[in-house]
Order: structure tokens, then sequence, then C-alpha cells
């Protein structure tokens, strides 16, 4: 999403407005963005308010620790990896907690949703600058 | 589970503490960036739009950082 922000929002953000919620704290997203450094705004919904109201729930064990998210993880932090591994951590933090994308047209509409299944379930980016264009298209200009 | 709000229904409003300064304001509300998308108060008031207007928002839900 980062790379591709300019697709899905525009170049000069015209299409549309990215944010990022996470229910961790502040303290603790400091050095992640500063890793990360990612281009769009990221709120902080620590008791999951929001979540709970756009119906992003919780996996079981098996949903979050499948046989795919152990595959990603390795993927990740094998040697010849991308680098993750300094990041590798013990969680501190509901690892069941599952994501999701939201894409709200202007008349405030929920436009599309993904909803995750899984910890690997997430939708391409491909899918959410199709969902952005399909919410933007038809709006009298 | 909770329960996902619908296709076509009007998104849940919130206002949630922004990670950093935003555009000089602690905060970020899910109605301030809609009315962003319009060109001037008065559109956002009619609901019409003009040039400008049409613009979505995309929220991404992490999962853990840590």
């Amino acid at each position: 999403m980062r790379d591709r922000l300019d697709e899905v929002a525009g170049p000069d953000g015209e299409r549309a407005s990215v944010v990022m919620i996470t229910f961790t704290t502040s303290g603790e997203l400091v050095g992640y963005q500063q890793r990360r450094r990612l281009p769009f705004p990221i709120l902080l919904d620590t008791d999951r308010r929001v979540y709970d109201a756009y119906g992003m729930g919780r996996g079981s064990f098996l949903d979050v620790w499948g046989r795919r998210a152990l595959l990603r993880y390795w993927q990740i932090l094998r040697p010849s990896g991308p680098g993750g591994r300094r990041d590798l951590h013990p969680a501190t933090e509901d690892t069941r907690q599952l994501g999701g994308d939201i894409v709200i047209a202007s008349d405030g509409r929920i436009a599309w949703g993904h909803w995750s299944e899984r910890s690997t379930d997430r939708p391409s980016v491909d899918d959410i600058v199709r969902a952005v264009t399909e919410a933007t298209a038809g709006v009298r200009p | 589970m909770p329960r996902r709000p619908a296709i076509g229904q009007p998104a849940p409003r919130f206002e949630l503490p922004a990670h950093g300064a935003v555009a000089g304001s602690p905060t970020w509300s899910l109605d301030d960036e809609l009315d962003r998308g319009f060109t001037s108060p008065q559109d956002s008031d009619t609901g019409t739009g003009t040039a400008g207007a049409g613009r979505a928002v995309v929220l991404i839900f992490h999962r853990h950082i840590h």
C-alpha cells in the first residue's frame, strides 16, 4: 500500500484519503513509524471502539496461527528474507484481533469492505484501487 | 463477533487521536475528512458538491504491532 499510495489516493490525494487505524498505544508506535515511514495518518483506537463499530472481529487461534501464517512468518524471518528479524519480539498485544479495509464514498456510505477471516487474509492493492475508482465514479461533478 | 455494517449503509462516524501531528490537529474525524471532499462549506451543507467532490476515505484496520 505504501509503495502504491498514489494509485489509491491520487498523486495529490485527490481521489482518496487513506488512514491506518491501530489499537496499539502511541508510545509503541514510535519505532514502528520510524522503520515503516508510513505516508498516511495513524489513528489510535486503543479501546477498539471503532474496530467494533466496523465489525472487525477476533479470529480463533488457528485463524491467526495457522499453516499459512507460519509460512508467511518464515518467509519474512528467514536469513535471506526481507530483514524483518530485527522486528521479532514476543507479542504483547492481542494477536487474535483481525484487521480489514473499508472504502467510504464521499456521501458517507460504505462503498466496499474487506473483513479479514484469517491473519493472512488481506485484499490486494488492486482490489482497493478498484474499490476507490468505483466509489468515486459517477459522483456529480 | 461484532456486527459488520452493510455495504451502502452510512459509515459509523468517529473521531480518534492521531499519532504525531496530522495537519496541526491532535485528532482525526471522519466527518471532517468527508467535508474536505467538497470545495466549500456551502457545498458540504447542501451535499451537492462541485469540483473536487467525490473524494473517498480508505480505512486500514491494522492487526497487532507488538
